[in-house]
């Protein structure tokens, strides 16, 4: 269940980047959703701390939009192992994957990946959404750090967010944060 | 550290626009850009300079991923720092790139400039996504930023939004 966090009004303490909710996992969940997201920013960000109990030292992170199409997304990686660099591309998808993007159930206790992911102009009701998301993980002998960027293709403004395991399901003390980047006027 | 709103463009089909009279009272700046081009591209560059300069001012690095290869390069001596790719008027319609670029330290005036950017966007069968670093070897304070795509307009429905980044209790716009 996501917390709401005190006041999302735009008061200066807050500057730009406002908390809307925030989420720690205290169960074994397969999503981490937040719904009924206020349509009064430009744009959104994401931080998630995951860790899921796929059974590797690592696994992936998707991201999505509830009530969207099976196909209705797509997107481009671009990631490191520290052997070597790679890229892939997902078309028409159900959701934008970061398949580096989450630590596994082998990975050294204690150690989650971070997550950003950017929604810029996520209620313009003219324009398809871009996802961009940055993920990092390291678990001494295994990890990866890696871009992705994905397309909703959708005008509908965006009200929900989820984020997924790839292969597993997230751990207790995963956390998500989204926040709304308010700008001139906002 | 707190982040505040400066200003806001919407370039139209403009060729280039400018932010200009920064304040001077935050530590860094955020340059935010959901942008497009109308030249008849599947993608191409967006760059800015800062304080109308050019010349051979910048050089940048990219570290760049399309789906199919991932690939590095250099760029020495150049006329603007890279800060992503959007796609142009070939690609998919309503498909915008993205660009979060941050310039660290702007009014240092012992320090030329490191510009940092991640950006991509994604037409559902092309596209890319990547970092691109650039340096303006220039220590002056950054009062200016031109934001532009290469000899081309921008697509009706870009934006860009400037933030300043705090490290106290000063306030923006």
């Amino acid at each position: 269940m996501p917390v709401s966090l005190a006041s999302s009004a735009a008061a200066s303490m807050h500057g730009a980047m406002v908390p809307i909710a925030s989420q720690t996992v205290t169960s074994t969940t397969y999503q981490i959703a937040f719904n009924n997201i206020p349509q009064t920013y430009q744009d959104l960000f994401l931080v998630c701390t995951l860790r899921t109990d796929n059974a590797s030292r690592s696994d992936g992170t998707s991201i999505g939009v509830s009530g969207a199409g099976s196909t209705d997304f797509s997107y481009t990686e671009l990631w490191g192992t520290g052997s070597s660099a790679n890229t892939a591309r997902g078309s028409n998808t159900s959701v934008i994957l970061a398949r580096t993007g989450s630590v596994g159930a082998t990975a050294a206790s204690g150690t989650y990946s971070a997550v950003n992911w950017h929604i810029l102009n996520y209620r313009n009701t003219s324009t398809f959404k871009t996802f961009l998301g940055r993920t990092a993980s390291d678990s001494n002998g295994d990890g990866a750090v890696e871009l992705a960027v994905g397309t909703y293709r959708s005008t509908n403004a965006i009200t929900t967010l989820s984020v997924f395991g790839w292969n597993g399901s997230y751990v207790a003390g995963s956390t998500a944060t989204l926040y709304g980047i308010r700008s001139v006027g906002q | 550290m707190s982040m505040f709103p400066i200003a806001t463009l919407n370039p139209g089909n403009a060729t280039n626009v400018t932010f200009s009279s920064i304040p001077q009272t935050f530590t860094h700046l955020q340059l935010r850009a959901f942008g497009r081009t109308a030249f008849s591209t599947a993608d191409w560059d967006l760059w800015i300079q800062l304080n109308g300069v050019g010349g051979t001012s910048y050089t940048y690095h990219l570290l760049f991923g399309n789906g199919s290869s991932a690939s590095s390069a250099g760029f020495a001596s150049q006329g603007f720092a890279r800060i992503g790719s959007i796609p142009g008027s070939t690609a998919t319609a309503n498909v915008f790139g993205v660009s979060v670029c941050d310039i660290l330290d702007y009014t240092n005036t012992n320090k030329n400039k490191t510009i940092r950017a991640i950006a991509g966007f994604d037409a559902n069968g092309s596209g890319n996504v990547g970092l691109w670093s650039s340096v303006f070897l220039d220590t002056t304070a950054i009062t200016s930023i031109t934001v532009g795509t290469a000899n081309s307009n921008f697509a009706t429905g870009s934006r860009l939004d400037l933030y300043g980044i705090s490290t106290s209790n000063a306030t923006g716009a």
